[in-house]
């Protein structure tokens, strides 16, 4: 619900609330989203899992079951909830609920300054700018001549480079199921989730444009794919004090998990947070006889980490390696879209590109070369190896009114 | 300075550095009883039974921690480092008031700290035994933590030299064995005169052997001077360096709040600041208990109370600094971290470190106060309270909100996490409570050399550069001894 | 009381006081590099097999190429153990009695696999690829040694990540041409023993540049 519903309801966001339609009753917990239709709830239906095994849900094991299984408020009279009254009453009990955003709420101070920085990291702009300037996205942000600590390498072969298009992408989160499922990425649960140890190595960062307390207020949501950007003067890697992360001869930065011993210390100093370290052994329950099979999911050709090790987007280099070696095998370069990560190949849109930056003729280097790409928190010298592709609005004036942050963002000068 | 609040007083005026009627003798019986004693009192007993758990504790978290994880502590993303990085650069910063007063005010010829240099020489060596700890279970895999020290190998692999944390490696490593090499030797005379009183067999071997065979002959002490010159020589970048060193492992970094060039000057003052308010928490009690009051006088007191005074303000010097710079540099993440700071989620944990450790020492201005044992002894616990919290505004309120707001997020400490501090004061405690047992806790024979009666014929109380030998270890070298 | 003194006997270990100090941490680090090293613990390992196979027979005397046998060498990560039929191709019909090759047989009628023994173990975090190496020349005895003349295999070379390296920084000594890899005993031509080094390293670096062979360095290439 929005969050004016729930001030005038006298809910909050993770208070289990009384939800009653026609007489019947449940206790759900609320969750209040920004740009939600005022004045309306919505249940969502297919949750509520009661013998889902060792996820959800045995009785043997003594696992409850988990989630709400909204079915039960649901008439045979009306099949769409859409028009039925419901009431809602406040409990005051509350309910965890584990997000991998917001993971607290943001005050005064953090609002302020998420909002300045809003425009130059998730860059927008509408048709008629774009017109005017197609490069609008790289002058959002003006820093003085970038200069680099180090060296810098210097790539005769393949540079592994990636894009995403923030116009193309829609925030479905494909692209982190992929890559949990290709990496071996654990699962690690509903309470380290809370505490803030998800694992993903893309995640899609989203962020609310407008006054989420005014009701009249047309919110947007901005969603921005993060993953590893294969930074050129890689914060990280300076850092580690055993060399576990490395650059590599074709641009990508190796993680090393067995040479990994875990001082963190390339996390703190990642710009992007894209780090994930094991707080625990997420892979213990493999040994137990009953995830024989469990053992199948995982990918053979990508490490199993342990406790104790950082790990990251590597740009799936095992797809890298097995493409290089089927082209050696068959004794031929290696093409454009012989290499495809699996995020930009689950991408619904095509909004992620890989490929050899060194090649001018591939996609990633035409996706680099669009006016409209910018590099993520470029001003810090980093040289991030991902572009993003700037976002282009083009509403129907008659449906959408410009975004007032948008507009705020274009008069920069 | 430190050195310079010695200075500024009239010398005229100076009260002498030993109170009381005291000779060499009495100075030797009144240090000497303390680890004579059959029975030391009954406080020493509770508070060794207290350390003593806590200790256990320690050992408890220890082995939880590293068979379970770090997600035993707070620890999430993104503050990947949380209270075992504070704790490490506190008990760092407490180690350096030792080789500060040893090596420093000895260059500097600072009389005063001969009183109170065992003292803090032994703080700091169990300092840095608390705070060495700290990185070592730190890390996810303690079990190949061999692997930053530059050892061939058969991966063909070398630790990166480009990473601070291995600068720390040999910083606090270098700083632990000169720090104890100093302790050590500065001792050695002293276990000669505990050795040559001792009473039961196996005192004597023990200070025997520990005293290697010293004389007191001239010889002796002419090496002995050498060496303790020598070594303060060495020691005294020391103190300049590890602190600088262990403030890389911020500043080198990116991140808003770490990444600034006035952390060596600034964690060096912090430290030196904590450093003598551990003294002092340690000293006011000790003198008390074992009745060192002629020896540790009320103008130590008072002058270590000017040393955390001037301390104090260059930290609050910094603080402003580093606002100003972040306002100066036009960079909004700068400009934020230091906003979040003060009005952020963790305005709570600024507050005290800026009451405690800038306007609180202000108390001492007045000379009333600084000679009020009570007071100093409160003054210093806070002190300590906002050292410690210093570390933790840096450490977790940067690292919880950095460049991108999607990752911003709330640290929360575990009930490991206290147990780990407040073992890690245990560990302290023990030892220290062991080393105000067993071992001389003032320097006989250098507070000897500051007595009037070792300059016959001038009062002043400058050190003789050839002090005469001390009589009570003035035993005649005898064949086969290592003369 | 009297006062305690070193004993006489003291002087005479005192220099070697000195000598245990430096001398006990050498000690200990040398032990455990050398002691632990894999070129001490993996060199020679030869378990025994449930099949008593000798490579020196069917490699070595009746001059059997590898890949009759390991099938996949040359196009795929992993050098395939061979099925039991592929044994029983020849021994439905040679020593088709003979006790040693028992459970072969067994393993043929049963469909279970034999199981044997594996003598060259990476850890689970190495990605070798068998292919990549065969397909530029890098012969089969440059891992595991003179295979064709062992009774019973034994691991003969470290497989350290330092070996490793050894050769991926200078491939030289170690390429061949592509279809020589499986002939053991090769030598390149106007080879003579006290040349072996330099003609061998004469002779891979040609093939080196016909092939561009470019061994990396990066911890992607076997980590990942």
């Amino acid at each position: 619900m929005a969050k004016s519903t729930a001030d005038s309801l006298g809910v909050e966001n993770g208070e289990l609330a009384e939800v009653s339609i026609d007489g019947r009753t449940m206790e759900l917990p609320v969750y209040v989203m920004p740009g939600h239709a005022v004045g309306s709830v919505t249940l969502p239906l297919g949750y509520g899992r009661t013998e889902a095994g060792h996820v959800a849900g045995c009785w043997e094991d003594q696992v409850d079951p988990v989630g709400f299984d909204t079915y039960q408020l649901r008439s045979a009279a009306g099949f769409s909830a859409g028009s039925v009254l419901a009431t809602v009453k406040g409990t005051g009990k509350a309910y965890p609920l584990a997000t991998t955003q917001d993971h607290h709420l943001i005050d005064a101070v953090g609002m302020e300054g998420r909002d300045n920085r809003l425009g130059e990291l998730v860059r927008e702009g509408d048709l008629s700018e774009w017109k005017e300037h197609d490069d609008f996205a790289k002058h959002r942000v003006h820093s003085p001549p970038l200069g680099a600590m180090w060296d810098k390498h210097e790539y005769d072969g393949h540079k592994w480079g990636m894009s995403i298009d923030l116009s193309t992408c829609l925030g479905c989160s494909t692209c982190t199921v992929a890559c949990q499922s290709e990496n071996n990425i654990p699962v690690v649960g509903k309470e380290e989730v809370i505490n803030g140890r998800e694992m993903h190595w893309i995640r899609l960062d989203r962020y609310f444009q407008g006054d989420i307390d005014d009701p009249e207020d047309d919110i947007q949501a901005v969603h921005q794919p993060v993953a590893c950007q294969h930074c050129e003067m890689a914060p990280c890697e300076q850092v580690c004090p055993v060399a576990a992360t490395t650059h590599s001869s074709e641009g990508l930065n190796d993680m090393v998990y067995n040479r990994c011993i875990g001082t963190r210390y390339c996390a703190n100093n990642c710009p992007y947070k894209v780090r994930r370290f094991n707080f625990f052994n997420f892979n213990k329950d493999l040994k137990e006889p009953r995830n024989e099979t469990l053992k199948l999911v995982k990918n053979p050709d990508v490490t199993i980490r342990s406790r104790g090790v950082m790990e990251k987007c590597t740009f799936c280099v095992q797809r890298i390696q097995d493409a290089r070696m089927t082209a050696k095998v068959e004794e031929r370069p290696m093409v454009d879209g012989d290499v495809t990560p699996a995020c930009a190949q689950a991408c619904p849109t095509d909004a992620i590109q890989f490929g050899d930056l060194n090649d001018e003729k591939s996609r990633v280097r035409q996706a680099h070369d669009d006016p409209r790409s910018y590099s993520l928190l470029g001003e810090l010298g980093n040289y991030p190896r991902t572009a993003f592709l700037a976002r282009i609005r083009n509403p129907n004036p008659v449906l959408e009114p410009a975004s007032k942050e948008t507009k705020a963002v274009v008069t920069h000068g | 300075m430190a050195e310079s609040t010695g200075v500024l007083e009239d010398p005229i005026r100076k009260p002498a550095l030993v109170q009381g009627d005291n000779d060499f003798t009495s100075i030797t019986n009144i240090v000497c009883k303390v680890a004579e004693t059959p029975k030391p009192p009954k406080a020493w007993y509770v508070t060794f039974g207290i350390s003593l758990g806590l200790l256990g504790g320690l050992g408890a978290s220890i082995v939880y921690l590293i068979s379970t994880g770090i997600g035993v502590w707070g620890n999430n993303q993104p503050v990947a480092w949380g209270w075992p990085i504070v704790n490490f650069v506190f008990w760092v910063g407490i180690g350096h008031a030792g080789t500060l007063i040893s090596a420093v005010l000895f260059l500097f010829r600072q009389t005063w700290r001969t009183a109170i240099n065992r003292f803090a020489e032994a703080m700091t060596i169990f300092a840095v035994i608390c705070a060495g700890m700290f990185p070592a279970i730190h890390v996810g895999r303690i079990w190949v933590i061999y692997w930053v020290f530059p050892i061939p190998n058969q991966m063909d692999m070398w630790p990166n030299f480009r990473s601070p944390l291995l600068w720390d490696v040999f910083a606090v490593g270098t700083y632990f064995t000169v720090s104890l090499l100093f302790w050590y030797m500065g001792m050695v005379p002293d276990l000669a005169t505990l050795r040559d009183r001792a009473t039961t067999r196996i005192r004597r071997m023990m200070y025997g052997i520990f005293s290697l065979g010293w004389t007191g002959s001239n010889r002796h002490w002419h090496r002995y001077e050498r060496a303790y010159l020598l070594l303060a020589a060495l020691a005294t970048p020391l103190v300049l360096s590890v602190h600088s060193v262990v403030s890389f492992d911020f500043a080198v970094s990116q991140l808003p709040g770490w990444h600034t060039t006035i952390f060596p000057p600034y964690f060096v003052a912090g430290a030196i600041f904590s450093g003598f308010a551990m003294v002092l928490s340690l000293a006011i009690p000790a003198r008390e208990l074992w009745g060192l009051k002629d020896l540790i006088t009320t103008r130590h007191i008072e002058l270590m109370c000017k040393v955390i005074m001037a301390t104090s303000m260059m930290v609050g010097y910094a603080y402003s600094t580093e606002f100003f710079v972040a306002w100066y540099s036009g960079n909004q993440y700068e400009g934020f971290a230091f906003i979040n700071r003060a009005f952020g989620p963790y305005w709570w944990a600024y507050t005290i470190m800026v009451s405690c450790n800038v306007l609180v020492p202000q108390i001492f201005w007045s000379k009333k106060m600084r000679t009020n044992m009570w007071v100093v002894f409160i003054v210093a616990a806070l002190v300590n309270v906002g050292m410690w919290f210093e570390r933790f505004v840096i450490v977790v309120s940067s690292l919880n909100r950095d460049f991108l707001p999607s990752s911003w997020n709330y640290f929360t400490p575990t009930a490991i996490d206290l147990l780990t501090l407040a073992g890690s004061f245990g560990l302290f405690l023990t030892l220290f409570l062991l080393f105000c047992r067993y071992l001389p806790q003032v320097a006989m024979s250098e507070i000897k050399g500051v007595m009037p009666q070792s300059h016959p014929g001038h009062g002043s109380s400058e050190p003789d550069p050839n002090p005469e030998p001390d009589p009570d270890s003035d035993t005649p070298p005898q064949q086969g001894a290592l003369a | 009381m009297s006062v305690f003194e070193f004993p006489q006997w003291t002087d005479k270990i005192r220099p070697w006081l000195g000598v245990l100090a430096i001398g006990i941490p050498v000690y200990v680090t040398g032990l455990f590099l050398f002691g632990a090293a894999p070129s001490t613990i993996n060199v020679g390992y030869a378990p025994n097999q449930p099949v008593p196979f000798s490579h020196a027979l069917h490699a070595g005397e009746l001059g059997m190429d590898c890949r009759y046998c390991h099938t996949t060498v040359e196009s795929a990560a992993h050098a395939a153990v061979p099925p039991s039929s592929v044994c029983m191709n020849c021994h439905e019909r040679i020593h088709t009695e003979s006790p040693k090759l028992l459970p072969v047989r067994e393993s043929w009628a049963s469909g279970e696999p034999v199981e044997w023994m594996r003598v060259h173990d990476l850890p689970d975090f190495v990605y070798f690829n068998h292919a990549a190496h065969v397909t530029s020349g890098v012969s089969c005895v440059e891992c595991h040694g003179r295979i064709d003349r062992m009774e019973k295999v034994r691991q003969e070379k470290p497989l350290s990540m330092g070996w490793c390296l050894d050769c991926h920084r200078d491939p030289d000594p170690n390429l061949r041409p592509r279809d020589k890899v499986t002939d053991l005993g090769w030598k390149p031509a106007g080879w003579t023993p006290e040349q072996d080094e330099k003609i061998r390293r004469e002779t891979g670096a040609r093939l080196r540049e016909i092939h561009g062979i470019q061994p990396r360095t990066d911890c992607s290439t076997c980590h990942r």
